[in-house]
């Protein structure tokens, strides 16, 4: 059951230099409980999705088509006052800059209970004690003391702590992560990725996870969302996808990553780079870099294809494959 | 081992801040402690560690963009720590470094000419047409096109600006390169070209690395050696194989299994390090990694590990093989549960 | 003409309204400045001539602005007036910066002693009120247009060293001077190719802002007699020459080269202002 689904959308940014189309029909579903990871590289729109479905893109983004349904409301719909109601409550947001999110003149705990005081309506020593057990809930040591330390004081892995804590604590249904461990450490990374994943599994929180490693998408997530260009090229279960990509960008991915056992050996690669989202795309985004293209595929852009149960992929290789 | 070509003995560098009214509380902070190794000419060594290990200030250290405060770097049979100013600078020319972030290493002023000219017109008296012709065939060799002699570096994509930093590092012959991070800032796929092309210009030129970086995914595929740093100290050194086969360090354990590895299949229990490492500034006393180990004995707490060889070729500095000598001990100690959870 | 790319410094300061009109006020005053000689029928009265028929004619058709206390043709005299002024101005700035700026790099790149000496010297310059300095300096060298100029901008150099320095302080720990350094550059080179041009730009702005507030300055020693001397006018002379006569109802004598100062000097200031928001990209959005 989709706790939150995504169809269409479209989102263009207004620039000096014309119109940047970011997202060009994003199509994806947030099973609840999941873990959904959004991948991609650098301009695929997968930060641009997230912060389209909380509603804070910054203010020379255009929504132009398309519907976030969360609850059988469509979130591009609602009111502001509704939609700050959502976002917090039901939906929160960690960045990958955790630092740059905290507020420095505030301590944890008075950020915390900001967050505390707007959605809940307890008396002021019970939201003291929540907020202890929020951070111990994360995982911070010496929680009581943490309460009233300042974000300076803490190491970075430590303040992506503090921002979990924070997102939890109006008891999100979704918690929409871009990039959470990106400025982290690995053995750091190690510790909030197991963390979110303890947090999915015992408060039943769904989460979409947006990164550009897919390293971290086959140790944390269920499902996987691959983006290239603004649109979606293929989507499934994260077995399916790694045992089976069928887009031939998933497959260039993977097939681009140093793997153990094969020093010195050339890395596969996909030649150029993605498209700068300036010039308008006619046929499939991907085709320039594809080793598999064909004429169709510089004129009509494929849509999605069932690839077996689950498993979908954008491309006219594929002998069921329909133009969008 | 007489022609490696560059051997590091007991590098140190601290730091020192001070703070204070006047300066009277100096601090001190030891970014490296007693480095040694060495590098055979057409080798690439790969240094790995966390932020704040120390690596960039080794790398700074080995080209003396900063001044080591003891040890001793000898390139090619000359101890760079004892060489003038203007010597050194000559020097340059040998070896290079390439940053990991072209945007910032790259001045945004400059065109693809000028920037790989710069270490041309530093070095040598080039008359405009030979240089023309060596920048055109430096871009030709990172695999750009003559184009790019006039673009700014706001007009490249992230590939393109590193293959230029490539260049320039590569204009003067150097036989060594220190490559720091160098495609950290890059999307998976032009990591892929861009390392393709450096296992290309190390086969052509037979050039040295030194690669410094955090992924082990990208380091285990390049390098020949691998150097694992914690808190300004190699705490295991050995070849690429070895290491990843038979990590000894409880850190390298810690490290390789924190990787996330592209396979879901691979899915295995994961040492998940506690806390975050301590800061150069207040280290703790013994080995700098015992708070978060997992098998910390007593003497880790007070005395510093001095490296040994737990296989041919195969250092490593932990108390759990003291008593080692060329053979592999699986670290099997037991210890009290209260003492693990430190 | 060179095209202007879209996007780029340019295209944003010809976008922004303020900052075109004053450019083609600058440009206007800039264009009579240079080329009077040809556009008025009294250039001789501009370079001071007197011509004792027109003495105190008020504005008409004849002399659209008025006639002085010699009878010399006002618009005449405020455009020979305005080569003065605006080439003061101009001036002042760009002694001010090639003095300070220099000092600010080397100041800001190599520190140490050498940027301790240069900042205190700096301080020493500063602690005194500008104008009074000047004065003191005008009045010292011997009055006269050129010793006007140098004496305001050896009160003003100390500013540009300043920004010079706190610029080329955060320039300096870019990483393309450290890899400038890794290749073995020398300190001047790196100075002059990779610190002064990323510099430049709020140096640039800064020195635009200034012109306009170094012309009122310029204008005030004139005014006191320390600057421009007779037969020639700058517009501060042109204020002093008629202010015994505004009271008699001569007002057109010091109205209008008041007005000319006060329009040249804030179109300076719009085209600092333009200058600066085209050239940071966080601030082009206001636009």
């Amino acid at each position: 059951m989709a706790i939150l689904t995504v169809e269409n959308l479209r989102v263009q940014f207004k620039t000096p230099y014309g119109a940047v189309y970011a997202l060009r029909g994003i199509d994806l579903a947030l099973a609840k409980g999941d873990i959904l990871g959004l991948v991609g590289e650098t301009g695929c729109g997968k930060s641009v999705t997230g912060r389209s479905i909380i509603r804070l893109l910054d203010e020379n983004a255009q929504i132009t088509d398309g519907k976030i349904i969360f609850e059988d409301n469509d979130l591009l719909q609602v009111d502001d006052a509704e939609m700050r109601r959502i976002r917090g409550n039901r939906i929160a947001m960690i960045f990958q800059d955790p630092a740059a999110a905290l507020n420095p003149l505030f301590t944890i705990g008075q950020q915390i209970n900001d967050v505390l005081r707007a959605h809940a309506s307890e008396a002021r020593e019970d939201r003291r004690n929540r907020i202890v057990e929020l951070l111990a809930s994360v995982g911070l040591p010496d929680p009581a003391q943490m309460v009233d330390v300042y974000p300076h004081q803490l190491s970075g892995g430590q303040q992506q702590r503090a921002m979990i804590a924070q997102s939890l604590a109006a008891e999100p249904d979704v918690i929409i992560a871009d990039e959470p461990t990106t400025a982290l450490d690995v053995t750091i990374q190690a510790q909030i990725l197991d963390l979110l994943r303890k947090l999915q599994r015992e408060r039943a929180i769904s989460v979409i996870l947006i990164t550009h490693d897919l390293g971290i998408v086959a140790e944390t997530c269920q499902h996987v969302v691959v983006l290239y260009a603004g649109r979606v090229v293929e989507q499934g279960s994260v077995a399916a996808i790694f045992a089976d990509p069928q887009h031939p960008y998933t497959r260039g991915l993977l097939a681009a990553l140093p793997r153990p056992g094969g020093r010195g050996a050339d890395l596969k690669v996909i030649p150029g780079s993605v498209p700068s989202g300036l010039e308008r795309i006619v046929g499939c985004a991907f085709a320039p870099r594809c080793e598999h293209v064909m004429e169709r595929c510089r004129q009509q852009q494929p849509a999605l294809a069932e690839m077996g149960s689950a498993h979908l992929s954008a491309c006219f290789l594929h002998a069921s494959a329909q133009y969008d | 081992m007489t022609d490696s070509l560059l051997i590091v003995r007991d590098l140190s560098m601290t730091f020192r801040r001070r703070s204070g009214l006047f300066g009277r509380r100096a601090q001190q902070i030891n970014a490296l402690s007693q480095v040694s190794f060495a590098i055979e000419a057409g080798e690439t060594l790969g240094i790995v560690g966390e932020s704040g290990c120390g690596k960039s200030t080794l790398a700074r250290c080995l080209l003396r963009l900063l001044r080591p405060t003891g040890g001793s770097v000898r390139f090619d049979g000359v101890e760079l720590l004892a060489l003038g100013d203007e010597d050194m600078r000559r020097m340059r020319q040998q070896m290079q470094i390439v940053l990991q972030n072209p945007f910032s290493s790259l001045n945004p002023r400059l065109n693809g000419f000028d920037l790989i000219a710069e270490p041309l017109r530093t070095h040598t008296e080039m008359s405009r047409k030979e240089m023309t012709d060596r920048v055109a065939s430096l871009l030709a060799e990172v695999g750009l096109s003559s184009e790019f002699m006039s673009r700014h570096p706001h007009q490249l994509s992230g590939g393109q600006a590193q293959r230029i930093a490539l260049a320039r590092a590569l204009a003067l012959n150097p036989a060594f390169l220190i490559l720091d991070e160098p495609t950290s800032s890059l999307d998976v796929s032009v990591q892929a070209q861009i390392i393709n092309l450096l296992f290309r210009l190390q086969r052509q030129r037979g050039l040295t690395y030194l690669f410094i970086t955090h992924d082990l995914g990208v380091i285990q595929h390049i390098s020949d050696r691998i150097a694992v740093m914690y808190l300004g100290r190699i705490v295991e050194e050995t070849t690429s194989e070895e290491i990843f086969a038979h990590p000894q360090h409880p850190y390298t354990q810690a490290l390789l299994s924190s990787t996330p590895v592209p396979d879901p299949a691979s899915g295995g229990q994961r040492i998940i390090l506690p806390g975050t490492a301590p800061s150069a500034a207040n280290p703790p006393a013994g080995c700098a990694f015992h708070p978060r180990c997992s098998q910390v004995m007593e003497e880790c707490r007070t005395l510093f590990p001095t490296p040994r060889a737990t296989a041919p070729d195969h250092q490593v500095s932990c108390h759990l093989y003291d008593f080692a000598q060329y053979q592999r001990i699986a670290p099997t100690i037991t210890i009290p549960e209260e003492e693990r959870q430190q | 003409m060179a095209r202007i790319e879209v996007g780029s410094s340019a295209w944003f300061l010809i976008r922004d309204r303020a900052a075109l009109i004053s450019m083609a006020f600058l440009l206007l005053i800039a264009v009579s400045a240079i080329f009077a000689p040809l556009l008025t029928p009294y250039a001789k009265q501009g370079m001071g001539d007197p011509d004792l028929t027109a003495k105190f004619k008020p504005p008409s058709i004849e002399h659209p602005l008025g006639a002085d206390s010699l009878g010399r043709d006002q618009v005449a005299r405020l455009m020979f007036g305005a080569r003065r002024s605006l080439s003061m101005g101009l001036l002042v700035v760009l002694i001010a910066i090639a003095i300070g700026a220099p000092l600010g790099m080397i100041a800001g790149y190599l520190g140490g002693w050498i940027d301790e000496a240069i900042m205190r010297v700096t301080d020493v310059f500063l602690a005194f009120p500008p104008l009074l300095l000047a004065i003191a300096i005008a009045a010292a060298l011997g009055a006269s247009y050129i010793n006007a100029v140098m004496a305001i901008a050896v009160t003003w150099w100390p500013w540009y060293a300043r920004l010079a320095r706190a610029q080329t302080l955060s320039v300096r720990e870019r990483a393309y001077i450290e890899a400038a350094n890794s290749i073995g550059v020398r300190d001047r080179v790196i100075i002059r190719r990779h610190i002064l041009p990323n510099i430049m730009t709020p140096i640039i702005v800064q020195g635009t802002l200034d012109v306009g507030t170094a012309i009122l300055v310029a204008a005030g020693l004139s005014f006191i007699g320390l600057g421009t001397q007779a037969p020639f006018a700058d517009w501060g002379v042109m204020i002093s020459d008629g202010r015994l006569f505004f009271l008699s109802g001569r007002w057109w004598l010091s109205t209008f080269p008041g007005l000319a100062i006060f329009l040249t000097a804030m179109a300076f200031n719009f085209l600092g202002d333009g200058v600066r928001v085209a050239a940071d990209p966080r601030l082009r959005r206001l636009l």
